[in-house]
């Protein structure tokens, strides 16, 4: 968390979060006592958007009010985070002042920790589920992130990822990249003091029977390099 | 060691929070947990680094608390 982040949540009339982490919450709540999870709008077989409007509506409802409101999420409040977007998109459309403070996301952490760096070899990435059902076209030259490769395919609650889906994803990465083509299957460290990030090195084929948690992204290494256009390369004196 | 969980979370919470306790682990986490009063189990599970293994037991200490989030916006 930064230190902007910790102030802005110690110094609110009223916190709301959701955090995937025990310890995350109960440092929200010793933080600020005025805090209360976002949690609790879940419910099974609720529409999901709905829920996403509810969360908002609990944002919004102590801003109209007239207090200091903080909205925290886990990770990034902007990385996949819907009613984070939402709340501040209306809040500024009824005149409130509302920002959002940037944190780290998963992607920030596996740069770091798989020494993956975007400027060497590109980067492209996709929500899992999205990029099976559009039948996204990945650049086998560039490195691929795919967000919560853990739920393909899950719109409510999952204990453990579901092979026959995971399968669908090797299916649609088989048509750039060779199915022996070593894929990461990875998982940031909320402690990063005491535990090590979830790595799972597997041959792509191999993705489906692998120990995928819940939270993993997968990261895809290119396949090739890319071809260079010769006459720009001249054209821009890279020559 | 205060805190509202039991004795992982509690010395988690610290670690967080407290430098020179950071500084002392980083230089001997076994030798640190055990002044901390840390049973045997939860110098194990911390010892191995396991991300599954910490979460699990943090996830024992504070039932209730532990949930899965995800977000799918077509």
């Amino acid at each position: 968390m930064t230190p902007e982040a910790a102030s802005a949540i110690e110094r609110a009339d009223e916190v709301l979060y959701l955090v995937t982490q025990p310890l995350t919450a109960q440092w929200i709540e010793r933080a600020n006592p005025r805090s209360r999870s976002l949690h609790g709008l879940y419910a099974s077989g609720k529409p999901r958007r709905k829920t996403y409007a509810e969360m908002v509506d609990e944002v919004l409802a102590p801003v109209r009010a007239g207090r200091e409101v903080c909205a925290a999420f886990y990770g990034h409040p902007g990385v996949f985070v819907n009613p984070g977007h939402e709340a501040i998109r209306r809040a500024r459309g009824e005149g409130y002042r509302a920002r959002m403070l940037p944190a780290v996301s998963a992607l920030d952490c596996l740069v770091a920790d798989l020494g993956i760096d975007p400027a060497a070899t590109g980067l492209h990435s996709y929500e899992a589920t999205d990029f099976v059902v559009h039948r996204r076209r990945p650049d086998p030259t560039a490195s691929l992130v795919l967000w919560q490769i853990g739920v393909v395919g899950e719109l409510g609650y999952a204990t453990s990822p579901r092979r026959e889906n995971l399968a669908l994803v090797v299916d649609r990465l088989s048509r750039a990249y060779p199915r022996g083509h070593e894929v990461i299957v990875y998982e940031a460290s909320p402690y990063p003091l005491v535990a090590d990030p979830f790595v799972l090195r597997v041959p792509l084929e191999q993705l489906p029977d692998a120990q995928v948690p819940l939270l993993a992204t997968l990261v895809v290494p290119p396949a090739r390099r890319p071809r260079r256009d010769r006459a720009l390369t001249v054209r821009l004196g890279l020559s | 060691m205060d805190g509202n969980g039991g004795e992982l979370s509690s010395f988690l919470t610290a670690l967080s929070e407290d430098r020179q306790l950071q500084d002392a682990y980083a230089q001997d986490p076994d030798g640190t947990m055990r002044e901390a009063g840390l049973s045997d189990d939860s110098i194990s599970i911390l010892l191995s680094r396991d991300l599954g293994k910490v979460k699990a037991a943090l996830e024992e200490e504070l039932p209730g608390r532990d949930f899965i989030l995800f977000m799918i916006i077509f």
